[in-house]
């Protein structure tokens, strides 16, 4: 049986590799990470995710 | 035959109402059905309680750790008013009525201990590694990390959701260090440096990765006219700087997070800059250029002002981060009246 796409998964994966450019491109000098920038990062990374997962969730029920 | 007479059957005793609990929701959930819960256990709408979490967030971040306990405390609606066990009970194997061995407690409690032990020397490796200057390995093996979860989830693998967790522990710290302008570079532990005259200033300034410095300029001796720079690097911790009072100081000193003071002139926080100078007199400038990680630097006159720590604290009166600065009113006097001395 084909299996379907797990959407946290998906989201918690882009939202990962948004982060990890985030950090890649502030080591390469193309943008300086501050803590400005840093907190509200990582806290709609974390928020995406759980959304996704509680809205996955809701729709399973 | 007779029949015996019909009598109607007495209805069944009314069942006492049963006690209101709180339980997380099944069908009104945002998250982890907490606020869902809570509106229909008091009997308004959950919208409320959604809100009260998100201004709580900002609020110390309170809701931080307020929801989480209730989300893994509280347990959920089964559908039919009743509480399911709870995911952490069920965790240790005590689902279905039957409570959980010792032998699964134990093996459980281990597996947790060594995932967190193995989670706090993954998030020290990753900002040191980024401290000395691998950060884009450290953001590198992120990026994979997430690839990887969107393949698995491409797939269908639901357990791919996991692997944002390590992806997290490592960005994190990485992203503090950077965000800081963390960088090990000079050593580490307590230096005290007393330059006998500008000769002895080293070229490329003062480093160091970790620890605190004490860096007494009283003995320069510098000519009226002339700028000396004076580069000093702080990864991690704290440095005092002494200028003599005849020295206009100049220049800047930033920190990515922790406490600034230049003569007398604080500024607490994340990525503080300030500036000091504007040298109007032929007083001897001293060109400051101060980068600190995360810590506290300071400039004063005398050992007695200094409000941090270093290896002659025996100089001022006894204790750490004194909070007196008030009692010494310090200038940069010479910037506008020229050489006294």
């Amino acid at each position: 049986m084909k299996r379907g796409v797990d959407i946290p998964a998906l989201v918690g994966g882009l939202v990962t590799v948004g982060l990890g450019l985030l950090l890649l491109l502030d080591r390469v000098s193309v943008l300086h990470l501050g803590f400005g920038w840093l907190w509200p990062a990582l806290l709609a990374a974390v928020g995406t995710f759980l959304i996704a997962s509680g809205m996955s969730g809701s729709r399973r029920q | 035959m007779t029949q015996p007479p019909l009598t109607r059957p007495s209805p069944p005793p009314p069942q006492p109402p049963r006690p209101k609990r709180l339980l997380r929701s099944r069908t009104d959930r945002l998250l982890g059905g907490v606020s869902g819960g809570l509106g229909s256990y008091f009997g308004v709408d959950p919208i409320i309680f959604r809100a009260i979490f998100v201004v709580l967030a900002f609020v110390g971040g309170v809701a931080f750790i307020a929801y989480p306990i209730l989300w893994i405390f509280v347990p959920r609606d089964d559908g039919f008013g009743n509480p399911e066990p709870l995911p952490v009970w069920r965790l240790f194997g005590g689902g279905g009525g039957t409570p959980p061995t010792a032998g699964r407690v134990f093996a459980v409690l281990g597996i947790v201990l060594a995932a967190l032990v193995a989670a706090a020397v993954l998030f020290v490796l990753s900002g040191w590694v980024t401290a000395v200057g691998g950060g884009v390995i450290v953001a590198g093996v992120v990026v994979v990390l997430g690839l990887l979860a969107i393949g698995g989830a491409l797939s269908g693998r639901r357990a791919a959701r996991w692997l944002v967790l390590p992806a997290l522990v490592l960005a994190l710290p990485s992203g503090i260090v950077a965000a800081a302008g963390v960088k090990f570079e000079g050593g580490y532990g307590e230096r005290d440096y007393r330059p006998a005259g500008v000769a002895a200033l080293p070229a490329d300034g003062y480093k160091i990765s970790a620890g605190s410095m004490w860096i007494d300029l009283r003995d320069l001796h510098l000519a009226p006219g002339t700028t000396t720079k004076l580069p000093v690097h702080v990864g991690v911790g704290e440095a005092t700087v002494l200028v003599p009072e005849n020295v206009c100081l100049q220049g800047r000193a930033k920190s990515g997070a922790g406490v600034v003071n230049v003569l007398g002139h604080q500024q607490n926080g994340f990525d503080l800059d300030y500036s000091v100078g504007g040298a109007t007199s032929s007083s001897p400038r001293l060109q400051l250029d101060a980068d600190v990680g995360m810590g506290a630097f300071e400039v004063v006159h005398n050992p007695d002002e200094a409000r941090f720590g270093g290896p002659r604290q025996s100089f001022g009166p006894p204790g750490f981060h004194r909070d007196d600065g008030d009692r010494f009113p310090l200038t940069n006097r010479a910037c506008s009246v020229g050489p006294t001395g």
